[in-house]
């Protein structure tokens, strides 16, 4: 299912217009300078992805947002829980333990995974000239495995974008998992070769 | 339209519900409780005009997004405080959390209503401050308590240090065994390092010292220390002389003697030795002995001796009473102002006298 090289590079422009706008956002919005940048995208199918990553018990800090309409699934932005302390911490400018990842914490994530996802789908929704309807961003935490599980069921397609926050001189690392139908995915490769 | 949205005065979060044009349609009665502002007075108002979160631009470019396209907005406590200004328990304004959800607005064709759920969380982020303030403090607390503890090692390594390096044999008696020692005590009594735990004392001391542990101990119940000479054997049985200096201390939390102990078997072989010496020339007739700190002179009994004082055995030698003077070089060393005052008045009244022989 992984798209070709051109095909990937078109997908891999849209998330980083999506990245840009949120950085943007986020530079307006908070004290600190944000400079967000998406190095590397990779495709998989959901059986092939399990086939290849070994089960992992680490657990990630997430925001997990789902949308349907002309395409259907969950944008999750992902964390490990140091990450997300680091980043937390990084924003609003104060130090923050990980066991301080309580509600409050968890509300400056989902802001910020609220405005990333929102900008990387309108970017992909920009490409299809449609809109999605989205429900309210999430804040969950959980294995990998079980934070995809919980996110959407008929997700048969991955993509996973590796996500740089360059924030307060510290360059934090978190993860945009995308998850689809086929189907869905589908339309996205379509959408693509038509301005290829 | 009102009506319609009833429900929302059964929540028990604050809803606030605008439009696109930033008027405001519907407000509940947790943000009249909250605002003390009722619905007849804020429903037709624009949000912008009444309240300062709404003219910011940055809102106002997300909530575009709410109204064009339904995207729901996260506007979190952290980084926007507030968006509807409430002190409704006292001065300080409260923090809230705020979800903007959205509604196809039946007014107006292709846009949304924007619906604020407004949820007070200044409860939630003073606790999370007040235990953010108390880690703060224990955290400062351990920091001291680690730094305490790093100099107390360091000065525990001192102490160590100074004590094995030690010229004075140091050991601690515990229960009657040497639970510690350094290494001049191990010197001393030639002992390798595995060889020197848990000895007993008693058994490396001479069964002919004059002073045994039991004594030290019972001293010790008497006196704040406790000095005394003691004769040790060394591991291949040697006797050591010594001279030994105890108090009771705290080693490990358990009562213990500190003895500091200095080898004096060198200084007494040497007085021995002197002493032998001595009894050979008391024979020989050849020899005066002088006594080398206080120069009385030792004369020879039969097989006794006595000391005389250098004045009567010259006295008995010559028939010459003693008198004292002192020597030039006694003056200068050890009177040297009163010396030089003495050299130079010599030198003057000599002087005088060439000067007065040259006018006659």
């Amino acid at each position: 299912m992984p798209l070709n090289n051109r095909q990937k590079e078109v997908f891999q422009e849209l998330v980083n217009i999506g990245v840009g706008r949120a950085g943007s956002t986020l530079n307006q919005l908070l004290s600190s300078h944000v400079e967000l940048n998406v190095p590397n995208i990779s495709i998989y199918s959901i059986k092939d992805y399990f086939d290849s990553h070994s089960s992992d018990e680490k657990i990630f800090s997430s925001v997990e947002m789902g949308f349907r309409g002309p395409i259907n699934g969950a944008a999750n932005l992902l964390f490990t829980e140091k990450s997300a302390a680091q980043l937390t911490s990084a924003l609003v400018g104060e130090e923050l333990e990980s066991y301080e990842m309580d509600e409050l914490k968890s509300g400056t994530l989902s802001e910020v995974g609220n405005i990333l996802l929102n900008s990387v789908m309108g970017s992909i929704s920009n490409i299809i000239n449609d809109h999605f309807d989205y429900s309210v961003a999430e804040y969950v935490e959980g294995t990998f495995e079980k934070l995809i599980e919980r996110s959407f069921d008929d997700a048969k397609i991955l993509i996973v974008a590796e996500t740089y926050f360059n924030v307060s001189d510290m360059k934090i690392n978190g993860q945009i998992v995308i998850m689809m139908t086929l189907e869905s995915f589908e339309i996205i490769e379509k959408a693509i070769n038509s301005v290829i | 339209m009102v009506n319609s949205f009833d429900l929302f005065n059964k929540v028990s979060t604050g809803i606030v519900i605008i439009n696109f044009n930033y008027q405001i349609v519907f407000w509940n009665n947790i943000l009249e409780r909250w605002t003390g502002l009722n619905h007849k007075q804020i429903v037709g108002k624009i949000a912008s005009e009444e309240f300062e979160k709404f003219r910011d631009v940055t809102i106002q470019i997300r909530l575009e997004s709410v109204f064009n396209y339904g995207t729901p907005v996260i506007l979190s406590s952290q980084i926007h405080k507030f968006i509807i200004p409430c002190s409704y328990t006292g001065h300080e304004i409260r923090y809230q959390h705020t979800v903007v959800t959205s509604l196809q607005d039946p007014d107006i064709e292709s846009k949304y209503l924007a619906i604020f759920s407004i949820q007070d969380v200044t409860d939630l982020s003073e606790k999370a401050s007040l235990y953010k303030n108390i880690f703060k403090e224990v955290e400062s607390q351990n920091n001291d308590l680690e730094l305490a503890k790093q100099k107390l090692q360091n000065s525990n390594l001192s102490i160590q240090q100074i004590v094995e390096y030690s010229r004075d044999a140091i050991i601690i008696i515990h229960d009657n065994s040497i639970v510690f020692c350094n290494s001049s005590f191990r010197n001393i009594m030639n002992y390798k390092l595995e060889e020197s735990y848990h000895i007993e004392f008693a058994k490396i001391q001479n069964p002919e010292s004059p002073v045994a542990i039991e004594n030290i101990i019972e001293f010790l119940d008497l006196l704040e220390s406790y000095d005394t000479p003691l004769e040790l054997l060394d591991i291949d049985k040697k006797i050591i002389y010594v001279e030994g200096r105890f108090r009771k201390i705290q080693f490990d939390g358990k009562p213990s003697i500190l003895g500091i102990i200095r080898d004096m078997t060198e200084k007494i072989q040497l007085l021995e030795l002197l002493y032998n010496e001595d009894k050979k020339s008391i024979g020989s007739g050849n020899l005066v002995t002088m006594c080398a700190s206080c120069h009385n002179i030792k004369e020879d009994k039969k097989d006794n001796f006595n000391w005389t004082k250098i004045d009567d055995y010259v006295k008995k030698l010559t028939g010459k009473s003693i008198s004292h003077g002192i020597c030039n070089t006694c003056f200068e060393e050890e009177y040297p102002e009163y010396y030089k005052r003495f050299v130079d008045k010599h030198k003057k009244n000599r002087g005088e006298g060439d000067e007065k022989n040259k006018k006659s």
